[in-house]
């Protein structure tokens, strides 16, 4: 078991453009750590400068305490399951399970031993005999993570090892991931693009954006103290919605050119947002769960007019598209902007219905004019 | 539904027709007619009327000495540049596979050869194997062995001949293997080789339990073809050696043609291109045999 620690790591291809810029992270010993980002921020070359598959420019990272900047893969003790598996073609599952103990010289009798336990654990002793071209792609990534951990590697390595599974496997495997990582206690990084998987999944998070760490933390904290307005739109599903904002004293402002709307913020909220001044415009973060239908005759102060874009029905839940309405639309500066609130209960408005929604400020985030949660 | 299914049909047929024509205008008569030669006793200019002779001539060839020499020469050939040419070639394609600049500058070069026509090569090789101690391959032998090595007439001697008849062919046939193992190289997956470093594999192994075996159809091609062409060994002998000295050149293809056109005896050259062609015939089928099981399999 291990802990990895990432130091001002660099990863740069031409010198020029920064891949991977400044990365500092300590994942713990027996953590699952989730990389979580969009398309190209480079989770997969941080995974891989793990691995030792990708050299890096700049940093240190070490794990265990031992610096392993220059150690070949081979020497680091880590497995990894690779998107597409990567299982030997050639090899049947045994043998597919048996390299990396074969590579390390153990004797034979104790690579049987261990790979039928493994092969137990994961359910796929039947699949022994079989070569991968025989096996469907559920079947594919257990042998991939059978291979990874046969060998009781210090660090579990996997880059989007559902991504090619249909969505209810995805659910399935996920899971047993979960369980299996916690039997086990090995240190394992995982990386996904898709939020969800991320949140489900991870003890910690890390969001990356265009190489930069934007934020690592619980799924929990991710979700309700997002460190900026990136990760606060990138987690969640739909993201969070930002509306500009002032605070003056204890009250929120919206500052309308009439009248500006004022909601006074609850008590607990104060604290923090005192050194904020009277006129400095900052967003308002709401999560779609902010939002209420207000019943007829009931608006109150915390109120806002809207118009329904559409909305989405998903059974338990309500998904409402809208738009701001006069005056809020032209005084916020915010054009054609829509906005997503989650309703739990049953809605029957029209398509371009004007409806008032009632805001939650308890949950409300502020970040300041460059984005970053104050 | 199986209307469409018989106009696809048609439409497939008209498509592969001119091909078809060809196949079976210049391979498929050429053979037939063979085969039914082979039976006769045609030779040309010759007084007695044509009739069939049954196995005859099949009969002949087999106890004529020169023919079995030959037969043997080409299995000796065989036996010995399959293995080497595939071995050159698969080292050359992972020397030029690697990604560096200029490599295609070697690529090109080491598949140069092959396009040259074999006349100009048989040439050039006549003329480093030239005889004498101021013949190319001659004098550098002697700088290499500190004058140990004594003067050499390769092409004329009975045991260097088709040993120097070997080198030229695999020089030139090496660098169209090279290309074939390249595409092979280039299908397997860069993952694999992650996999297998991750997972403690040296360059040696996983070369061994990850290049190799990705390359089986590849080299089994490559073997086979490399086979077939040993068999039908001609050129080189027809120009450099003229099948001696005393037939250690002979080949199967070369005497056929010796037979049919130095000696007029068209039924005796078209038997031995019947052999010929089974001994290919076997080969190929082998070749699919392994190629087959493997797609099952794997
Ligand atoms: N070998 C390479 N040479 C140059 N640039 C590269 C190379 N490999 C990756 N990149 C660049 O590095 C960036 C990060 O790539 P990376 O594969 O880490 O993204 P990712 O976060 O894994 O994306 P995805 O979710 O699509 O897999 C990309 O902009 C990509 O263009
Ligand atoms: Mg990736």
């Amino acid at each position: 078991m291990a802990d990895v620690t990432i130091k001002e790591l660099v990863k740069s291809y031409d010198k020029k453009h920064l891949i991977l810029d400044h990365i500092n992270l300590e994942i713990k010993d027996g953590e699952l750590m989730v990389f979580v980002g969009p398309s190209g921020c480079g989770k997969s070359t941080l995974l891989r400068t793990i691995a030792g598959l990708e050299s890096i420019t700049d940093g240190e990272i070490s794990i265990s305490n031992r610096r392993v900047n220059n150690l070949p893969p081979q020497q680091r003790n880590i497995a990894m399951v690779f998107q597409n598996y990567a299982l030997y073609p050639h090899m049947s599952v045994r043998d597919n399970m048996s390299f990396p103990l074969r590579m390390q010289k153990m004797p034979a009798q104790e690579i049987t031993q261990q790979v039928e336990t493994v092969a137990e654990q994961l359910d796929i002793t039947r699949l022994l005999d079989k070569k991968p071209k025989q096996l469907s792609g559920g079947q594919r990534q257990r042998v991939a993570m059978g291979r990874a951990l046969v060998r009781q590697p210090e660090v579990f390595l996997m880059d989007e090892p559902l991504s090619n599974l249909d969505a209810k496997l995805r659910v399935q495997i996920r899971s047993e991931i979960a369980t299996i990582q916690r039997q086990l206690g090995v240190t394992t990084v995982y990386v996904t693009h898709d939020q969800v998987e991320a949140m489900t999944l991870g003890q910690r998070v890390a969001v990356l954006k265009d190489g930069i760490l934007q934020q690592v933390a619980p799924p929990d904290e991710l979700y309700s103290r997002p460190a900026n307005v990136f990760v606060a739109q990138f987690i969640g599903s739909p993201g969070m919605n930002i509306i500009p904002c002032r605070i003056s004293g204890d009250e929120l402002v919206l500052p309308l050119e009439k009248e500006p709307v004022c909601w006074p913020l609850p008590e607990e909220m104060r604290a923090g947002l005192e050194h904020l001044s009277r006129d400095e415009d900052i967003w308002l973060g709401l999560r779609p769960e902010a939002f209420r239908l207000s019943a007829q005759g009931q608006e109150s102060s915390l109120s806002l007019p809207c118009q329904v874009l559409d909305a989405e029905f998903l059974g338990y839940d309500t998904l409402l598209r809208f738009q701001l309405t006069a005056p809020f639309k032209t005084a916020l500066n915010i054009g054609e902007q829509t906005f997503t609130a989650r309703i739990f209960q049953q809605l029957n408005c029209a398509v371009g219905e004007n409806i008032t929604l009632n805001v939650d400020v308890r949950t409300a985030c502020f970040f300041d004019q460059s984005g970053t949660a104050v | 539904m199986n209307n469409t299914f018989r106009r696809d049909n048609r439409v497939g047929w008209l498509m592969a027709a001119p091909a078809l024509t060809g196949l079976a205008l210049f391979i498929g008569l050429p053979f037939l007619l063979a085969l039914i030669l082979s039976f006769t006793n045609l030779k040309l200019a010759s007084p007695l009327p044509l009739t069939f002779v049954g196995l005859q001539h099949y009969a002949r060839i087999l106890q004529d000495p020169v023919f079995l020499r030959a037969l043997l020469n080409n299995l000796l050939f065989a036996v010995v540049v399959v293995p080497l040419q595939t071995g050159c070639a698969l080292l050359l394609a992972l020397l030029v596979n690697r990604k560096l600049p200029g490599m295609v500058v070697f690529r090109t070069l080491f598949f140069l050869p092959v396009i040259f026509p074999f006349a100009l090569i048989s040439v050039v090789w006549m003329l480093l194997y030239a005889p004498g101690p101021n013949g190319v391959i001659n004098s550098v032998l002697e700088l290499l062995t500190f004058g140990f090595w004594q003067p050499q007439d390769f092409l004329h001697n009975q045991y260097l001949a088709l040993p120097a008849i070997m080198v030229v062919s695999i020089w030139q046939g090496a660098g169209f293997q090279m290309i074939v193992y390249l595409a092979g190289l280039q299908d397997i997956s860069e993952e694999l080789y992650e996999a297998a470093r991750l997972d403690g594999a040296n360059s040696w192994q996983q070369f061994w339990y990850v290049t190799f075996p990705c390359l089986r159809n590849t080299t089994l091609f490559v073997v086979s073809v490399t086979t077939i062409l040993s068999f039908r060994l001609f050129d080189q002998v027809q120009i450099m050696t003229k099948g001696g000295p005393l037939n250690a050149t002979a080949t199967v293809v070369f005497e056929a043609v010796r037979a049919a056109f130095e000696r007029q005896q068209i039924a005796r050259g078209s038997a031995m291109t019947v052999v010929f062609f089974i001994i290919v015939l076997c080969l190929t089928v082998f070749q699919r045999r392994m190629v087959s099981e493997d797609r099952r399999v794997g």
